[in-house]
């Protein structure tokens, strides 16, 4: 007996359609289906990177974003929600640590780099990082005062650009709208170094106010030279 | 969660919004097509009760439209808004379990959602309301059901525009009974009402408590006392000759309603639109809002969101990154209002104030010519909104909710007297 071509065909097709008909429930596999689902672990780790930022651990906040994305200074991210907040937290970090990142500890320095801001050129270096990223964040996103105060602080800190920052804090605070304790802070050490003493101690007055603890207006640690 | 679903789902909503933008409506063409089957077994002089309409019913339904009146009511004649847009149906799949979440998180929703399941639908709106009085309601929108916890918002109308929208949504205008409300007797109305045990739905501020039996509500009875509203604007809400017509047979007049059908004689109706409407009303006046003073504690940004801002502020005015795309109407536009880029997400972005009319941004904390700062004020004028006192220039929040207790607001002031403390 022999079978024609087109009957092997037919067969063959005929099985497949009933494998596929009689899959169709999950219980065919054996129980329940469940998709293999992989959580980016970065999701939770920024997050707690922000919260860190928010209580005014900042050397803790900017450890967690360089463990987790070593090479964010390189990505330069733009549409990646996830690491531009990561690329935030670092930056104002930085800023508020005046350049240095005291993770000495923690990150192994063959990571840490130039942010752990031994020297005042890599100081310079990261706070000039910070000032970037900010900016591209800011030029992103033009009409939002909270990022407007972060890049304000930053340029504070980074030598040259005082006259930068106090425009774009003096412009802010005019409207009642700097978004954290820490840009009057910055808008009062520049005021003073403008001789602005009544200025500094209004601008002052409101990082008081604003901030959840006095320790956020101290003035900060000088800089290594 | 409930953010990153509503972004999967966007390009289905979308294609939804414009399908059901350029739909006409099933349930408001069948109801057409019951008004007119109605309407022709009415004797035609007794459609002279019809108000010739002001308003450009035209207009009217664009601007329905622009005012996303579909987004919380039915029976607009533009479809159901979609789901990320809609007022309720989010809270309905929460409470009915449809909504895809854990049961953990449906769970913690539910108790939240429980009181705001729903609008009154506005089908048949010119079968039962005067056209004048809707007009006046648009302006100056006030609680209309006690039992409901939303209210109809304050939006950005002027008179022509609640004119043309009236015009619209009264359109479908017939009448049923030729029989007045005068004819009736309100003793006998009175008696009625307490027998058929109104008052298990309806209050009706001003007169004597009621008595009275259960009533054979269909189904949900909590849901049906919701809607209904607190007969004492009835006289004014109402035609009188709509009013004996809709107690005969509510349904006739309004097919989604939920009132019972008492099989009232058109006497008995006549009886009882007599009562609602001609007996005389003992309001107490409406107590004026108390502003309490300042605390003398600390009062921190964690209290203040916790106990005001994520409650009541948050779900309109949210950042809009983390919400699909959409920040509530108060962030990103909806309702006719620009977008106003407001979020009540953090402690910056409070502080990171508004869009003014230029679109600049203002803060939200500004003083306003008695001193008052912007948020503030906003909060005093819900409480005159609430009393129909609409203020000028400041629109009062939350809205289309009820107003802030003293104490919330006297949490807010003190808040930013302190000078908005993280």
């Amino acid at each position: 007996m022999t079978i024609s071509k087109r009957g092997i065909q037919m067969v063959a097709v005929s099985m497949s359609v009933v494998s596929l008909l009689t899959a169709g429930s999950s219980l065919a596999c054996g129980g329940d289906w469940y998709p293999e689902v992989q959580i980016d672990p970065r999701i939770r780790g920024v997050a707690e990177a922000e919260n860190a930022l928010a209580k005014g651990n900042y050397v803790a906040a900017a450890g967690s974003v360089v463990r987790m994305i070593p090479h964010i200074e390189r990505l330069r991210p733009k549409t990646d929600p996830l690491l531009i907040r990561a690329e935030r937290v670092l930056a104002v970090a930085i800023a508020r640590e005046n350049g240095r990142l005291a993770l000495e500890r923690e990150v192994p320095a063959e990571v840490l780099g130039h942010w752990l801001g031994n020297s005042k050129v890599d100081q310079d270096k990261n706070l000039a990082w910070s000032v970037g990223a900010l900016r591209r964040e800011v030029w992103a996103h033009k009409d939002d005062p909270g990022l407007m105060t972060d890049l304000g602080e930053a340029l504070s800190k980074l030598e040259g650009s005082q006259d930068e920052a106090r425009t774009v804090l003096e412009s802010l605070a005019a409207r009642d709208l700097i978004g954290s304790a820490q840009g009057y802070k910055a808008l009062a050490e520049l005021r003073q170094l403008k001789g602005d003493e009544a200025g500094q101690k209004l601008a002052m007055k409101r990082c008081e106010s604003l901030a959840s603890t006095s320790k956020i207006c101290e003035s900060s640690a000088p800089r290594a030279s | 969660m409930v953010a990153r679903h509503w972004l999967r789902c966007l390009p289905l909503l979308l294609m939804a919004v414009v399908v059901g933008a350029c739909a006409p409506s099933g349930s408001r063409r069948a109801h057409e097509n019951r008004l007119v089957t109605a309407a022709s077994v009415v004797p035609s002089a007794q459609k002279e009760f019809a108000p010739a309409p002001t308003g450009d019913a035209v207009r009217g339904r664009e601007l329905v439209g622009r005012f996303e009146c579909n987004r919380c009511h039915e029976g607009t004649g533009l479809g159901s808004a979609p789901l990320a847009k809609n007022c309720f149906s989010c809270h309905e799949q929460i409470i009915t379990g449809k909504f895809p979440v854990s049961a953990a998180a449906l769970a913690r929703f539910r108790p939240h959602v429980m009181s705001a399941r729903e609008a009154p639908s506005l089908i048949a709106l010119g079968a039962r309301l005067e056209e004048r009085w809707v007009v006046e309601y648009l302006l100056a929108p006030r609680d209309l059901r006690p039992k409901l916890t939303s209210t109809m918002p304050r939006l950005a109308l002027d008179r022509a525009q609640a004119t043309d929208i009236a015009a619209y949504l009264t359109a479908d205008g017939v009448t049923r009974s030729a029989l007045s409300a005068t004819s009736g007797n309100p003793s006998r109305g009175r008696e009625l009402m307490d027998q058929k045990g109104c008052a298990l739905c309806h209050s009706f501020s001003g007169v004597p408590p009621f008595t009275g039996s259960e009533v054979p509500v269909e189904s949900e009875p909590a849901r049906a006392a919701a809607l209904a509203p607190d007969l004492r604007f009835t006289r004014d809400r109402f035609r009188a000759e709509r009013l004996v017509a809709f107690l005969s047979n509510p349904k006739a007049i309004k097919p989604d309603t939920r009132m019972p059908n008492f099989d009232l004689t058109d006497s008995e109706a006549a009886d009882i639109a007599a009562y609602i409407r001609d007996t005389p009303l003992s309001l107490e006046p409406e107590a004026p809002f108390v502003r309490l003073p300042l605390l003398t504690r600390r009062v921190s940004f964690e209290e203040a969101n916790r106990r005001v801002f994520s409650r009541t502020c948050h779900h309109c005015h949210t950042d809009a990154q983390s919400a699909g795309g959409d920040g509530g109407p108060g962030n990103t536009g909806g309702f006719g209002f620009a977008p106003r880029g407001i979020s009540f997400s953090s402690h910056a972005s409070v502080l990171a104030g508004y869009l003014d009319e230029k679109g600049e941004r203002r803060s939200l904390f500004e003083l306003l010519p008695d001193g008052t700062p912007r948020l503030v004020a906003a909060l005093f004028a819900r409480h005159d909104e609430a009393r129909s006192l609409p203020r000028t220039g400041v629109r009062g929040m939350p809205l289309g909710l009820p107003p802030l207790s003293a104490e919330e607001i006297q949490l807010i002031e003190s808040w930013v007297a302190q000078g908005k403390p993280l």
